[in-house]
């Protein structure tokens, strides 16, 4: 044997032998949907890779250009779908801008608190599966089981538990119901100590940080070329959340921090997750305890047509920067409704972060970039 | 020092007996599923689930043909089937379909009438064999769907 160890390039030469290519989805537990990996491998080490998407194509861009500015609400729930609540907020924050309606203070922190409750459900569900995919299922259990409590306080609110419809034109379809600050707080109670449980599981498992440190680490520079957003990005330890960057709702009158990772490994981004979760919690008892009287919807007129324009409204999902593009020509239908997906985003970074290493750590480095399928091919 | 400390903590397996003890600590605790046949989970007043119309006191549909639940529809899965009465000038209603088939449960439909005749209710137990049964028309509206109840 020579003293350098051999390149992956030159073991499938030296063997005489092609490189392998492998198909891993559209149908694999660990893609988080109906995402098709086409690998190239060389033994077990990735050379190559390409993601094919367009399997849950609905054609949503399209289908709302037929529906009413109101009407076409419900079917942003349906992009990523753990976490509809923020789906409706980016969608409807747009249209708001479009037609230049004020939102009162009471839908706001309503607003706001919804829409952290969710992102704390989304993290949850995203550590769950992501510790099975590795290996670890008792995180998974753990919780689905505090998901649970956040999806009964979005079903006590507005009606449904994933596809919500929570948000109207103006502020929310509905008050605020009787016991929901009570139940928020409960829950608020109980998540900071069951954050530390699922430390105590994974943060210092042999298992767990041999499977996530290092793996997928890539550097800011990097990280922005690619365009990544969301805990992806402040993995690699870049400060940018667009909640303070440019804040909408009442997202300046609340403290909380950016947490940022250092070497942009699937560790890193590990833990800017389990961290944005515990702001979020800081961020809801802020609004419970700033929740001001009165209003929770403006005036709107029953058919909205908001002047001829285009706007672009973002917000910070939990994925990363979802942003809508719309075109209104005056009538009582969007123009052109243009979505801009974190996860789509996020999923360019894949072959950057899988090639050279191995199979196994695609379905973690799938994991830690919190892809969801309805997100990126709408 | 602290490189010793922490061999010293790997060959005592101190990370993985700690995750043990987060586990056992958890067996000791009440359990969380719902065993679901046996045990209906509790619905929230507000849950969007199977539409049914209202009647008054005298079994009359609320009802007044307004078609604002039809309009409002984003699939346009309702069709109100009206008529306008020559003397009194006011629309009555013929007939109401409600395609469940292509019901998202939005809730805009029980938005926005303005009897609160149709609403969404929160019984969730909607799969049927038939998917002809999903179109209901105004007196299974009324009625409610029929139920299976599943036994042991």
């Amino acid at each position: 044997m020579s003293d350098t160890a051999p390149t992956p390039a030159s073991t499938a030469a030296i063997l005489n032998e092609d490189v392998m290519v492998l198909n891993m989805g559209p149908q694999h537990p660990s893609t988080h949907g109906v995402l098709r990996v086409i690998l190239k491998l060389d033994g077990e080490k990735i050379m190559d890779l390409d993601c094919d998407i367009g399997y849950l194509h609905r054609g949503i861009e399209k289908i709302v250009e037929h529906r009413t500015y109101t009407g076409a609400a419900p079917y942003m729930d349906r992009l990523d779908y753990i976490a509809a609540v923020s789906n409706n907020l980016a969608y409807i924050g747009a249209v708001e801008k479009l037609a230049g309606i004020q939102v009162p203070p009471k839908a706001q922190y309503v607003r706001v608190i919804l829409t952290e409750l969710t992102r704390i459900a989304s993290h949850l569900l995203w550590l769950g599966t992501h510790a099975m995919d590795i290996g670890a299922l008792t995180v998974f259990l753990y919780c689905f089981r505090e998901r649970e409590d956040v999806l009964n306080i979005l079903e006590m609110t507005t009606g449904a538990r994933l596809t919500t419809n929570a948000f109207r034109v103006g502020g929310l379809a509905a008050d605020i119901p009787d016991g929901f600050a009570a139940k928020t707080r409960a829950f608020c109670d109980i998540i900071g100590g069951r954050i530390k449980e699922y430390e105590g599981l994974l943060s210092a498992n042999r298992i767990w940080l041999a499977r996530t440190r290092g793996i997928g680490a890539i550097p800011a520079d990097d990280a922005i070329a690619i365009g990544l957003s969301g805990p992806s990005l402040r993995g690699s330890g870049v400060k940018w959340d667009l909640r303070k960057a440019s804040p909408y709702e009442a997202y300046d009158r609340f403290e909380f921090d950016i947490p940022v990772g250092a070497n942009g490994d699937t560790y890193d981004r590990y833990q800017v997750r389990l961290e944005e979760m515990r702001q979020s919690r800081r961020i809801i008892l802020q609004a419970l305890d700033g929740m001001p009287e009165g209003d929770f919807r403006a005036k709107v007129p029953r058919v909205l047509k908001p002047p001829p324009g285009e706007v672009y409204h973002s917000i910070e999902a939990p994925k990363g920067e979802l942003g809508f593009y719309l075109v209104s020509d005056g009538s009582a239908n969007p123009y052109r409704v243009r979505i801009k997906g974190p996860s789509f985003f996020n999923l360019q970074a894949m072959r950057r972060l899988c090639v050279g290493h191995f199979v196994a750590d695609v379905v973690a480095i799938i994991g830690t970039l919190d892809i969801v399928l309805g997100e990126i091919d709408r | 020092m602290a490189s010793v400390a922490q061999l010293v903590r790997k060959i005592l397996f101190v990370d993985l007996l700690q995750g043990l003890a987060i586990t056992i600590r958890e067996m000791f605790t009440p359990a969380v599923t719902e065993q679901y046949p046996r045990q209906r989970s509790h619905v929230y007043e507000r849950f969007r689930g199977e539409p049914r119309m209202g009647v008054d006191a005298d079994g009359r549909t609320l009802c007044i043909a307004c078609n604002l639940c039809a309009q409002v529809c984003p699939e346009h899965c309702i069709t109100v089937q009206r008529e306008k009465n020559p003397e009194t000038k006011k629309f009555e209603l013929t007939g109401y379909v409600f395609d469940m088939r292509r019901c998202m449960f939005c809730g805009f439909c029980e938005e926005i009438c303005p009897t609160h005749c149709i609403q969404l209710t929160p019984d969730y137990e909607l799969a049927r064999y038939d998917v002809r049964e999903f179109v209901l028309e105004l007196p299974a509206l009324e009625r409610g769907m029929d139920k299976t109840h599943y036994r042991k």
